[in-house]
Parts: C-alpha cells; sequence; structure tokens
C-alpha cells in the first residue's frame, strides 16, 4: 500500500468509526498512531504520544479555551441568562413578530456568552418556544427561530470556536474575535428583517401576540438584562483597547461575572460547583478530541493526503470561489451529524493545508470557515441544532415543520454569507482598528 | 445527536450538583486548577493596570499547571458522565443487543488507545522527575511534576472506561 493509501483508508476508518459511537478523539487518535506505525514505524508514534499531548496544552494561548467556557457556565448557574427573553419580549411587543424577534436577541446574547449553539437551542427552546406556540404562533416560525439563532453565537465573539480555531491555524484570536463581531451582528440583523417581513405580509404567522405590560414592568425587567450586555462588552472592549490579551479576556469576564453575580446575590457555592465541574468537563472533553486531531494531522501530512486533496481541489480552479464551494460541500455533509467543534477540528487538517496552497487570507476566511459550519448545523436532512429543538420539544412539534420553518433563516444565512464572501471589509476591518 | 457536555441545557435539567466530588478524586485538581487559573490571571492584569507590573511567571504557572492539570485532571468525569464528544443518530436507530456490542467494542479501543498514552506519559513522568525538568524561562521553573497529571488523568480514565463497559454488560444495555 503507498502512503497515499493508507491515508485515505485512514481516513475512511476513522469515519466508520465515529459513525459507530467511538468517540471521536478516540476514533482519531487511534487510527492516526496505527497509520503512523505503518507508513514509518511505531517508534515514530510512540515519539508522537510522548510529545504531543503536553506540549500542546501546556500552551498559554489555549488557556482562553476554558476560561470563557468557565464564564459561560457561570452566567448560566448564577442565573444571569434567565429572564432575559422576558425582558426582551416586553420591549419588543409593538414590532411585528415580537416575540420571534425577541427570541433572536435574547438568543445571541446567551450565545455569546455561553459559547455554544447547541446549548442556546436546546435552552431557548425551553424559554421561547413554548411562550410562543401560547400566543398561536406559527410552529415553523417559532421552532425555526431558536434553531437558528442559536448558531449565531460562534460568530458573536468570545467564541470557543474562534479560540480553537486562532490556535490551530495560527492566526490571532483576538483579530478573530474583532473579525466575527460585524458578520455576527449581521446575521442577527438578516434573521430580523425577515421576521419582520414576513410577519407583516403574513400577520397570521405571529398569531394572536399582544403582550401587554406597563412601564413598572418594564423597568422591572430591565433588572434581569443588563447584566450579559454588560459583561460581553467589557471583555470585547478590555480586548479591543488592549488593556488584556483574548487570552488574559477569559479569565476576566469570569472574575467580572463572579462580581456581577455577587452584586446580584446569586453566586453561591452551588453556582460556582456547578460551573466549575461543568467547564472541567468540557474542557476535558475537547482537548480529548483536539489531541485525537492533533495527532490526525500528523498522520495525514505524512501520507501526503492533504497535499493530493489541495491538488484536487486546485486543480479544477485556484478561484476562492470554487474553494469556498468545495469546503462548504464538505461541511453541509459532516455538519449533518458532528457537532460544530468536532467537524472543526476534525476538518482543518485538511482544510489548512489547502488554504495556505491558496494563499487566503486565514482571519477572513476562518470567519468562512465558522459561518459554513453553522449553516451545516440547522440543514436538512440532518441538522443537529434541529434535532435538539425537537428532542427539546417532543410530540407537539414535527420534525418537517421545524425544518420548513428553518428554511427562511438558512436563506438568510446564505445571505450573510455572501456579503462575508463578498465583502472582506465586513471582516477584516474591526480587526485593523484593534490596538 | 451528538454528545455535548454544553451545560448551559444540560445544567438546567440536572438539579443539584453531581456526585463524586471529593477532594481525594483527581478531577478535584482540575477544578482547582480553573479556579486558581481565573484568579490569578485577573490579579496579573489587575496590578499591571494599576500598579504598572505584576508578578512573574504567571505565563509559564498556567501554562505548564494550570492548563494541564485542568485538562488531563478531570479526563476521567467526561466518561463517567458520558459526556464524551460522539455521533448517536447513526446508532441510536440500530437493536438493543447491537448497541451494546458496539458499546462494548468502543470501550475496547477506549482502552488501547488510553492505555498507550498513559503508558507513554508513565515513562516520560519517570523521566522527567529523574532529570527534574524544567522550562525554558529566564528563571528555573520545574515543570516535571505537571506531567503526572498526564499519567494520572490516563490512569484515571482507564478506571472510568472499565467500570462503564462492566455496569453496561450487566446492565445487557449501551450506557
Amino acid at each position: 500500500m503507498s502512503n497515499l493509501d493508507i491515508g485515505l483508508t485512514g481516513i475512511a476508518v476513522a469515519l466508520s468509526l465515529i459513525a459507530l459511537r467511538v468517540p471521536i478523539g478516540v476514533a482519531l487518535g487511534l487510527v492516526s498512531i496505527f497509520g503512523i506505525s505503518q507508513i514509518t514505524s511505531m517508534r515514530v508514534a510512540w515519539g508522537m504520544i510522548s510529545a504531543t499531548p503536553f506540549d500542546f496544552v501546556g500552551q498559554w494561548e489555549l488557556s482562553a479555551a476554558p476560561m470563557f467556557l468557565f464564564m459561560g457556565y457561570l452566567c448560566t448557574t448564577t442565573a444571569m441568562t434567565q429572564g432575559l427573553f422576558q425582558a426582551m419580549r416586553l420591549y419588543l411587543a409593538r414590532l411585528p413578530g415580537g416575540l420571534a424577534v425577541s427570541s433572536v436577541l435574547a438568543s445571541a446574547f446567551f450565545a455569546a456568552a455561553s459559547g455554544s449553539s447547541v446549548a442556546t437551542s436546546a435552552a431557548m427552546s425551553r424559554i421561547a418556544v413554548p411562550e410562543m406556540l401560547k400566543h398561536n404562533y406559527d410552529k415553523g416560525l417559532a421552532t425555526g427561530t431558536v434553531a437558528a439563532s442559536g448558531t449565531l453565537g460562534s460568530l458573536i465573539p468570545p467564541s470557543v470556536l474562534l479560540v480553537l480555531y486562532g490556535v490551530y491555524a495560527q492566526v490571532s484570536v483576538g483579530q478573530l474575535f474583532m473579525a466575527g463581531f460585524l458578520p455576527g451582528l449581521l446575521s442577527a440583523l438578516l434573521y430580523i428583517l425577515m421576521i419582520i417581513a414576513r410577519v407583516r405580509l403574513n400577520p397570521a404567522l405571529a398569531g394572536d401576540a399582544q403582550v401587554s405590560s406597563n412601564w413598572q414592568e418594564k423597568w422591572q425587567a430591565l433588572k434581569g438584562i443588563w447584566p450579559l450586555p454588560v459583561l460581553i462588552a467589557a471583555v470585547l472592549g478590555g480586548i479591543f483597547m488592549g488593556f488584556f490579551s483574548p487570552t488574559e479576556a477569559g479569565a476576566v469576564g469570569t472574575s467580572f461575572a463572579a462580581l456581577i453575580a455577587l452584586t446580584r446575590g446569586t453566586l453561591t457555592r452551588t453556582a460556582i460547583k456547578e460551573a466549575l465541574i461543568s467547564t472541567a468537563i468540557s474542557t476535558a472533553s475537547i482537548f480529548i478530541i483536539l489531541i485525537g486531531s492533533l495527532f490526525f494531522t500528523r498522520f495525514l501530512a505524512l501520507s501526503g493526503v492533504p497535499v493530493a486533496f489541495s491538488n484536487l481541489i486546485l486543480g479544477v480552479s485556484t478561484e476562492t470561489w470554487w474553494i469556498i464551494i468545495a469546503v462548504a460541500l464538505i461541511y453541509l455533509v459532516l455538519g449533518m451529524f458532528i457537532d460544530s467543534i468536532g467537524l472543526l477540528l476534525l476538518t482543518l487538517p485538511l482544510i489548512l493545508p489547502l488554504l495556505q496552497g491558496a494563499d487566503i487570507n486565514l482571519v477572513w476566511f476562518g470567519i468562512i470557515i465558522i459561518k459554513l459550519l453553522e449553516i451545516g448545523l440547522v440543514t436538512p436532512p440532518i441538522g443537529l441544532n434541529v434535532y435538539v429543538i425537537k428532542g427539546a420539544l417532543g410530540k407537539s412539534v414535527e420534525l418537517a415543520e421545524v425544518f420548513k420553518g428553518v428554511t427562511w433563516f438558512i436563506v438568510m444565512d446564505l445571505v450573510a454569507l455572501l456579503f462575508i464572501i463578498l465583502i472582506p471589509a465586513l471582516s477584516l476591518y474591526l480587526p485593523q482598528q484593534m490596538f | 445527536m451528538t454528545n455535548r457536555p454544553d451545560l448551559p441545557a444540560n445544567a438546567a435539567k440536572k438539579a443539584g450538583p453531581r456526585p463524586l466530588l471529593s477532594a481525594a478524586d483527581p478531577g478535584y485538581g482540575g477544578i482547582r486548577a480553573l479556579t486558581l487559573m481565573a484568579l490569578h490571571v485577573t490579579l496579573d492584569i489587575v496590578l499591571r493596570v494599576v500598579l504598572g507590573s505584576s508578578f512573574p511567571g504567571t505565563l509559564e504557572v498556567v501554562s505548564f499547571y494550570y492548563m494541564v492539570c485542568a485538562v488531563f485532571l478531570p479526563l476521567a468525569y467526561v466518561e463517567l458522565q458520558g459526556e464524551h464528544i460522539c455521533v448517536d443518530v447513526l446508532t441510536s436507530r440500530l437493536p438493543g443487543s447491537l448497541q451494546l456490542i458496539l458499546y462494548v467494542l468502543s470501550c475496547l479501543l477506549g482502552l488501547l488507545y488510553f492505555s498507550m498514552l498513559g503508558y507513554q506519559s508513565l515513562l516520560d513522568s519517570i523521566r522527567a522527575t529523574s532529570r527534574l525538568e524544567t522550562a525554558m524561562a529566564n528563571f528555573t521553573f520545574y515543570i516535571w511534576p505537571s506531567r503526572w497529571a498526564l499519567t494520572l488523568g490516563f490512569a484515571a480514565i482507564l478506571l472510568a472506561i472499565c467500570a462503564n463497559m462492566l455496569k453496561a454488560l450487566t446492565l445487557r444495555k449501551a450506557l
């Protein structure tokens, strides 16, 4: 067998194992160890096992990942995320489709703090969807809104996906954060405009949503929503102004979140403990994949598959649009059953060499990759977010309805993607303004 | 659906703190490391912004101690709580007996993988300890103790996988 054959066989075996529910990190790691022993020798494989995990994990830049996770969990366990939707719906009641618009905004904040699409969709489907259905909202609109809005978090910083991409691709995480901000905002805005337009044309979609409230209630509700926007603004502002690095920002954000919770009297022992345990588990499970993916990168590099893959793609055309289509196709297929972090780490060993070969701006393309990943989470036949929502709501909605509802949002995502591709300044302007 | 450890959703579901937390757990060390990391880095920045100077070695301590402990010590939690990132869309439709077979297979692969990692880490830890390994820095900074976090973490996850596999076999059901 040639090295290339070993590489291709390795990819096939790894994907099959993953499909059979072997943990992604274990599948990638094992296949790589045996692949490398076939291409070179077992001694090289042992050398890799010895060097990689310790050296890679002991990286200052990576400490941002657990710290941002900690911040996100702390926001949830200290009840900062509660009440966000409840407050928004009071303020936005007058807009057509006000409840759906509130869901988009609440999800955007929730996702920015929690850094996870699937978690946001799961939480919001329990908070926002029942409220919308109670007011006779169209089921597709209600569930589609929540499924799609969960994906906003990976572009709106701080985002764990961007940290991982940055460390992997050796791109400044601070620049990536700034680069993701406007595209994330644009996506949210497009969602909102689409909802308003659709409800204007067909008011029946938004049922009888007359949420009445008085000023007293609105004033009360304000107490529930200030922490998250303030926290996110402080973290991003600090990075932008150069007070602290993006790596340090996670730790500062965590302390700041704890301080906010302290002033609100929600910083209990249980809340801290819950957040810590969740962070520890998330961190360890992400790094299991990360280490497997590093082994996989070495293995593939030795086999020559990335070069062959690049040649194959670039042989058709070296135009940026073609590379984007090729990458989009990969994510569309794999995004059906692997969630964003796993997918990113699984595909970067192949895609990064391609980008470096084509001399593409890695900050800009990082934003495109993240957007593509997120679109993959909601596209039929198996969008992960859609399944999460269906799982949370049970029999009250049909899967087909969720997919139908989410289609409108996918169209908006494609429009956003087009903007991001056609106007690189959308991603690259803010990073250039950084101190 | 993949199993993701994203907790905002799960945390809401599971009321109260999770079990298996005592000071003797290796995972507890991971949790301490996370707490210290947040406090240490914050203090460092506060001192830098307020006083214009901060203590040396923050970067080294965070990278070589806190990060290594936070990542490797809680490995067994991931296994025990079933929080591995994996794909179960396809297997969830299979009959129960087949799921059990696949689960045991996946446990065996996990055992093989983590025992290779654990074995190599053990050798590395012993070597690093005998040499009193230090990091490249402009002061003497010992890193050999943190090598043991890997060995300990991998050993713990091996035990956890064994426990889960035995449990699945006794219950005759994939976990």
